[in-house]
């Protein structure tokens, strides 16, 4: 690669004004979000974290609006005009790709560093404990409780300390009397009764000498335990800037992917037909594929929600790392396979 | 050779060049000329390896002009200005010398002396946007003679540029021709065509039409002309009608445009110069 032509294309997509406009409306974001702690119904909301999700959610769709047509129209440069210099220098038309392509990368991930700074400025409490998700459980499918039934999930080989917090899915459905219900939910030695009237978490603390986990339904409605994966155990985090950090890792390999893909697209048509039809392959594939291994598919949606929450998100899985590989190995090629010629009589 | 333009939903395809073979021998400059579309820019393109021919066979020192050896003894200054609009001189030919194979030093020594030798030293910081077309076409000329090529392709060099930049690639082409660099530029401009070159090509609707020297082109068989310095335009008129001589035209002598720059203060900026 040459750094000159990486360091080039990295500030075609983060243009100083595209810069600013990301920070500006992640700083709206935040600044508009409810920063006061509230209380709906039973659970206590983060203000932090909403402020975070809110800046985060912003700022990650000005990147994927500000970031795709840059990347698309780098090859339409080359065939306007750039070729002329760069189709007669002694690198070679994968160097040249390759340094574009990793340039785009380097400018969505100077992006998504600017998002993640305003997003960690703008929480308030530094102090506060911040957890992550350490183990899933639970059935694969959700369980009805009746009044007076019972669901318990066993926590063994599940590594719990004191500090741990456990969390249990339900909400009210039909089948009892009243449209809400009360649970009665804890480990053995510390039950809380909470009344349910929507989609909750019901949460306690854990003891590492007991770990299981129990929802009883004392009401007159019908309680749901929401499956799969209804039992959640979160530990304390170490994640570097709260988990910041992390989820702004999720969205640079999403937005980079995004980006890359919109690059080799650009190669064969106009830079907006390639952009939208980028970002349309990534809504199929988000509805058609596993989303677990899309970059911007299910991870990122559970690492915008605990980011949400004032919690960290899971560190990046190497299923979407494998499958951005491919992409940008793919969009690269794409982009090489176009470049038969420096000119191209119908887009020059 | 043979180039067509593909054609495609409501527009036909066009034949750019047909039928052109020719071979320049290196160290030779050789200007094409012809109307507008008459496939000048092409051609140039084909040599410089950024288009490809759709039939027939190109080579440029004895290679197709897209190896990558070839590409690196080659350069290509387009019509229009190509270059990044965001970057500053400097860091363009910064990055175009990396691309070549520059080493760092080496590559901003020389970017430093082309640019104060086109005239560009006063504008190194500012972004290529700024520019005027005619700081366009000596940048051009900075990016086209930095790695000292054995061929160099240009198009319109001379559009847009002012009289002392005309001596900027005078001095230019001189020095490459000096070292025995091939040079082929289009032009629409007589004297880049006349004074320049050693041989002419003359393009119509992608047919070479005519090919050979200047004076195989232009000259008219039985006139020579003579350009005769005196003080007095009547004593040299009668001298040269008493020895049997038509004369054809008289006026004052002129000296060159780029005289009179250079003896007005300010024109030329830092680089003024004493009459």
């Amino acid at each position: 690669m040459i750094p000159a032509l990486v360091a080039l294309h990295a500030r075609r997509v983060a243009k100083p004004v595209t810069v600013a406009v990301t920070v500006g409306v992640a700083t709206l974001a935040a600044l508009g979000a409810p920063v006061e702690p509230g209380f709906t119904g039973e659970f206590a909301v983060d203000a932090d974290g909403v402020r975070a999700g809110a800046t985060w959610t912003a700022g990650l769709v000005a990147l994927v609006a500000l970031t795709l047509v840059p990347a698309a129209r780098i090859p339409a440069r080359w065939f306007r005009a750039e070729g002329s210099w760069l189709g007669t220098s002694r690198a070679s038309r994968s160097t040249i790709v390759a340094s574009a392509g990793a340039g785009v990368a380097a400018g969505c991930l100077a992006l998504t560093t600017a998002v993640a700074a305003v997003a960690a400025i703008t929480v308030d409490d530094r102090q506060a404990e911040v957890y992550e998700l350490g183990a899933v459980a639970g059935p694969t499918r959700s369980i009805v409780l009746g009044p007076g039934e019972s669901f318990e999930q066993s926590l063994e080989g599940t590594a719990l300390t004191r500090a741990s917090r456990i969390r249990v899915r339900v909400m009210p459905t039909f089948g009892g009397k009243a449209p809400a219900t009360r649970a009665l939910h804890g480990t053995p030695d510390r039950l809380t009764t909470a009344r349910v009237a929507r989609r909750a978490w019901l949460e306690v603390p854990a003891d590492p000498s007991r770990p299981r986990v129990a929802v009883t339904n004392v009401g007159d409605g019908a309680l749901a335990v929401l499956g799969p994966d209804a039992v959640e155990v979160w530990r304390p985090s170490r994640a570097l800037l709260g988990g910041h950090a992390r989820l702004a890792l999720h969205v640079a390999l999403f937005v980079a992917t995004l980006a890359a893909v919109a690059l080799g697209v650009g190669a064969w048509m106009s830079p907006g037909i390639a952009a939208l039809l980028a970002f349309a392959l990534w809504i199929g594939a988000r509805t058609a594929l596993p989303t677990g291994w899309i970059p911007g598919g299910e991870h990122l949606g559970v690492a915008l929600a605990a980011i949400g929450e004032g919690r960290s998100p899971s560190p990046l899985g190497a299923g979407p790392v494998a499958t951005a590989v491919a992409l940008h190995a793919a969009a690269w090629g794409s982009a090489r396979a176009a470049l038969g010629s420096w000119f191209d009589e119908v887009r020059a | 050779m043979r180039r067509v333009f593909r054609g495609g939903l409501g527009w036909r395809a066009r034949t750019a060049l047909d039928g052109v073979d020719l071979t320049v021998a290196r160290g030779r400059t050789l200007g094409l000329f012809g109307a507008n579309g008459s496939g000048k820019t092409t051609l140039l393109r084909i040599l410089a390896g950024v288009d490809r021919p759709t039939r027939g066979t190109v080579r440029v020192l004895g290679r197709a002009p897209t190896d990558r050896e070839v590409r690196a003894r080659v350069a290509y200054l387009p019509d229009a200005s190509p270059f990044p609009e965001e970057l500053s001189a400097p860091a363009v030919l910064d990055l175009v010398g990396a691309l070549g194979g520059l080493r760092r030093r080496e590559r901003r020594e020389r970017a430093a002396a082309l640019l104060e030798r086109v005239g560009l030293a006063d504008a190194r910081r500012a972004p290529l946007r700024t520019f005027s077309r005619g700081m366009h076409r000596r940048f051009g000329f900075a990016h086209a003679f930095l790695t000292d090529p054995e061929v160099v392709l240009l198009d319109e060099p001379t559009a847009g540029l002012d009289a002392p930049g005309f001596d900027v690639l005078a001095e230019l082409l001189s020095s490459a021709r000096a070292r025995g660099a091939t040079i082929v530029l289009a032009s629409h401009v007589a004297s880049d065509l006349i004074d320049r070159c050693d041989e002419l090509l003359l393009l119509r609707a992608g047919h070479v039409e005519q090919h050979g020297t200047p004076d195989e082109l232009l000259g008219v068989e039985g006139e020579l002309e003579l350009r005769v310095r005196a003080g007095e335009r009547t004593d040299a008129a009668d001298l040269l009608a008493a020895g049997g001589l038509d004369v054809v035209e008289q006026r004052r002598a002129r000296r060159p445009l780029v005289d009179l720059y250079r003896s007005t203060r300010g024109l030329l900026g830092s680089k003024d110069v004493e009459p």
